[in-house]
């Protein structure tokens, strides 16, 4: 097939290009929209497919990014096909009734009448140049635009319609009404924690606090949904278990290394007795001159036995009882200057001991008495009454701060108290039980992509509920596991804006309509109503309960079962 | 103004001029004035078809008095023999005594007959015109006799009166340019020619142009050019009026037997050209073809006898095929 050739005037060629510009422009206007309208029409159904559950949740994102490659494609469509001047110029004079004008002198093959064709050619120039080609191919406004205009507001309206509290459903006002109360209530427990914090000086029961008032508001202003926001307050509660894994272990370790240190300086201090010829506490053969300073002695040696063994099993009250006998035993007196020098060592070295504990307070007070008893070995205060009792008072003191729990336990403790009180407020309210049951076949979560796999068949008891996060394939590559779940949760924690992939394990009630996630929640609220100084007692049967019903890995669950009989052992 | 610029003027005067000629005696039927007109310069034959009292007649002699051209008028009727027309070898007698055969020439000797009710006569008969039609000759005795040029044959035929009448051969049809078909006059129409008719006022035609001049004009409009993608048109319209074409429509498939010859084409350009220069143009468009199609290529398509059963009209098929054609030149860019 040969090329075509054509011989254009100058002014056939000018008409031609501005007829070219024309087309191309009204090509745009018109399929730009139409591709547009036509792409968002398509999403609107998907969109309405999905909110009938029908077919898989889309994202607004995700709707965004289609309709605007459906508008790129109707760019391409208008600006890519080449434009032969040929059939430029057939269609302006199919436009303007030119009468084959413009196409006779473009081509102009006709053999043996030269004449003529320059005739036919001037007087096709002289048309090109009265043509109006604003006229011709006038810009008007298509209505494909309208339609565009028209598909995307129901597209918008799609997304923002259901979003208003007149299309909200029954169910779902009620969960809204439901997660406002119980953001008042946990707005009031949020103060209450941040007031205790800053009293006692608890920091990470201050960042609770605080992230827990933020959630608090959202809930109030329902700025978020009561899905998001129990999601949220489950991502709370594992930042705060966390927390208090690691104020315990911190907490343990300076309490054990205190107590190694402690034990330590005692069996210095012992030998330092056998050295100079007095006896150990248990020694019977030991000389009258020494034996009423051996009394007083033994008693505080043995008093800080205890409070050796106390600190190894992290255990307040026998801390506190330590101390008492230990400020007796100072109480009786006639220690001899050299053991009072000892006693001052100690002390100085359980202080150092206990740098991080996390207790400045504590280490205070164990300086001061260290330097009181140095002051009392060197002479520089006379051992009399008065000084004595300021002693004592000392050592009272640091056996209340003990006993009471040091500030980092009660950090432990205020998050244990934290967590308990939401999960009383939570249990107890309808917002809760909305979020617990989740409905199938296919009404998931909205907003977080939650839905029933259409694989599994209603009757299984075992269904899976994938929690899927925005343009990701829900549960991809997840098999239901408590590990599955809590990596889901912890990858929420870390990056709240992105949900992630997950998929947890629920079951189906006898109805077989409903499905219930097993989750991992606080303390049943009866339990943790118990006082603070039995926490641990109700800590272990919480945990060993809620590890009996969870799909805990065994290692985890000896790993628990092992802590708190260690402090049981303590105890 | 250049020579051909105002060879075109001219052109287009001397068309309107016999026009306004004809147009004195003739009322109405402007289209068939055109298309006589438009056959008298193409070179073509016109086979004018309509029931009797319609003025084909009167407008076959209006035209030859408005042109300057011989003029003769051979009533068709059965007995009529093909030497009655053509002309034949008599003995005749010079001054000497001495005799011998002499060509006679014919009524068909002539820049304009009027085959009157062509219908009427034999086949035979009428297969004598399509030398003459054809090749401007009449061959008699082994001795072939050049007709005048230009050399134009109006025949006329009643499409009611089927008694004793002999259809025109497929052959002898395909030599006329066009098919003409005078319809009834309006009602203003009527009224006019019932003035002109029934009073005492004559009008009287001038020639206005003459048989040399007729022929400049057929020379000019041949040199018309015409875009390839007109041309395709063309070829695409006649081709499709055959069944088994490819482009052939649903209906020409349904009840057409046979479809234009490469003389129906031709007609089409050769007359399309004409119109172009009439309009002031020096192109030829597709509309100046679809405006001659019907009357070129009516009587080119032969119907089967399911189309003869239906009353289907070949200017039924040429409709749709004019229709389905231009579907497919003209060009959609979406806009």
């Amino acid at each position: 097939m040969s090329i075509p050739v054509y011989h254009s005037s100058q002014s056939l060629s000018t008409a031609i290009q501005k007829a070219a510009i024309r087309i191309r422009l009204l090509r745009v206007l018109k399929f730009v929209p139409l591709a547009t309208a036509y792409t968002t029409l398509l999403v609107s159904v998907y969109v309405i497919t999905s909110r009938l559950h029908i077919s898989y949740p889309i994202s607004g994102y995700s709707c965004l990014v289609i309709v605007l490659l459906g508008t790129l494609a109707g760019l391409g469509i208008a600006l890519l096909p080449k434009l032969d001047p040929l059939v430029i110029a057939k269609f302006t004079e199919q436009k303007a009734s030119l009468q084959e004008r413009l196409s006779t002198a473009l081509q102009n093959e006709t053999v043996g009448a030269e004449e003529f064709i320059q005739l036919q050619r001037q007087s096709t120039d002289e048309i090109c140049e009265s043509l109006n080609f604003k006229a011709l191919f006038p810009l008007t406004f298509p209505r494909s635009i309208l339609a565009a205009f028209v598909c995307l507001v129901v597209l918008v309206m799609l997304f923002w319609l259901p979003s208003l509290p007149i299309f909200w459903s029954a169910q779902h006002k009620k969960d809204v009404a439901a997660m406002r109360i119980t953001g008042v209530k946990m707005e009031h427990l949020a103060n209450l924690a941040a007031k205790i914090a800053k009293l006692d000086h608890l920091s990470q029961t201050a960042v609770v606090a605080k992230e827990l008032k933020r959630l608090a508001k959202s809930m109030q202003n329902s700025s978020t949904t009561p899905e998001k926001a129990l999601l949220h307050r489950q991502v709370l509660t594992q930042q705060m278990r966390q927390m208090q894994n690691k104020i315990a272990h911190e907490q343990q370790n300076a309490l054990m290394n205190a107590a190694q240190k402690l034990n330590q300086s005692l069996e210095k201090m012992q030998s330092q007795l056998t050295k100079n010829g007095n006896p150990s506490p248990g020694n019977k053969g030991q000389t009258r001159e020494n034996k009423s300073t051996s009394s007083a002695m033994k008693k505080a040696l043995k008093a800080l036995n205890k409070l050796q063994q106390a600190m190894k099993a992290n255990n307040p009250a026998a801390m506190k009882q330590a101390m008492q006998q230990l400020a007796a035993a100072m109480k009786q007196g006639n220690l001899s200057k050299s053991e009072m020098s000892q006693l001052s060592q100690t002390m100085q070295s359980l202080s150092n001991s206990l740098t991080n504990a996390g207790s400045p307070e504590l280490m205070q007070t164990l300086q001061s008495i260290s330097a009181q008893m140095q002051a009392m070995a060197t002479g520089n205060i006379m051992s009399n009454q008065s000084s004595m009792q300021a002693l004592e008072g000392e050592l009272d003191k640091a056996g209340d701060i003990l006993g009471n729990g040091i500030p980092s336990t009660l950090d432990w403790r205020a998050l244990a108290m934290m967590m308990n009180a939401m999960s009383q407020q939570l249990s107890s309210s309808q917002f809760y039980n909305s979020f617990m049951r989740m409905h199938a076949p296919g009404k998931g979560i909205d907003g977080l992509g939650a839905r029933y796999r259409p694989g599994i068949s209603p009757k299984d008891p075992h269904a899976k509920i994938t929690l899927a996060s925005k343009g990701h394939s829900a549960g991809n590559g997840k098999n239901g596991s408590l590990a599955s779940f809590s990596k889901y949760l912890h990858d929420l924690a870390t990056h709240p804006k992105v949900l992630p992939n997950g998929m947890i394990a629920g079951s189906r009630t006898r109805h077989g309509n409903e499905l219930s996630i097993n989750t991992m929640g606080a303390p049943s609220p009866n339990a943790m109503s118990s006082p603070l100084y039995s926490a641990i007692e109700t800590g272990q049967r919480q945990a060993e309960s809620a590890l009996s019903h969870a799909r805990v890995p065994v290692t985890m669950k000896q790993q628990v079962h092992d802590y708190f009989s260690n402090l049981q052992h303590s105890k | 103004m250049t020579d051909l610029e105002s060879q075109t003027v001219k052109f287009r005067k001397s068309f309107s001029q016999v026009k306004h000629e004809v147009q004195k005696v003739i009322v109405g039927n402007e289209e068939i004035i055109d298309g006589v007109i438009t056959a008298l310069i193409a070179g073509g034959h016109v086979l004018l078809e309509g029931v009797p009292g319609l003025g084909k007649t009167l407008l076959v002699r209006s035209l030859s008095q408005a042109v300057h051209l011989t003029f003769s008028r051979i009533q068709f009727t059965p007995d009529l023999m093909p030497s009655d027309i053509t002309g034949t070898n008599i003995l005749a007698e010079d001054s000497s005594g001495r005799r011998e055969f002499r060509f006679q020439p014919g009524p068909i000797f002539a820049g304009m007959v009027l085959a009157d009710e062509i219908n009427r006569a034999t086949p035979k008969t009428q297969s004598a015109m399509l030398e003459a039609m054809q090749e401007n000759a009449v061959t008699s005795a082994g001795i072939k006799h050049k007709l005048p040029d230009p050399f134009f044959v109006l025949a006329t035929q009643n499409p009611i009166e089927q008694e004793g009448t002999y259809p025109l051969p497929e052959a002898q049809l395909d030599r006329f340019l066009f098919k003409l078909i005078v319809p009834s006059p309006s009602y203003e129409e009527m009224s006019i020619i019932l003035d002109r008719t029934t009073g005492i006022e004559v009008q009287t035609i001038e020639a206005v142009i003459d048989g040399e001049e007729i022929m400049q004009l057929r020379h000019l409009a041949r040199e018309v050019p015409m875009a390839p993608n007109v041309k395709d048109y063309a070829i695409k319209v006649a081709l499709a009026t055959h069944p088994n074409n490819e482009g052939a429509t649903s209906k020409v498939k349904q009840y057409v037997r046979f479809g234009t010859s490469p003389r129906g084409a031709q007609a089409m350009i050769a007359s399309a050209k004409i119109k172009a220069l009439v309009d002031g143009r020096y192109n030829v468009s597709i509309d100046d073809l679809n405006s001659v199609a019907f009357s070129a290529l009516r009587h080119r398509i032969v119907l089967n006898f399911e189309g003869q059963a239906d009353g289907i009209s070949t200017d039924e098929i040429i409709d749709d095929v004019l229709k389905l054609t231009g579907k497919t030149t003209q060009v959609k860019l979406g806009v």
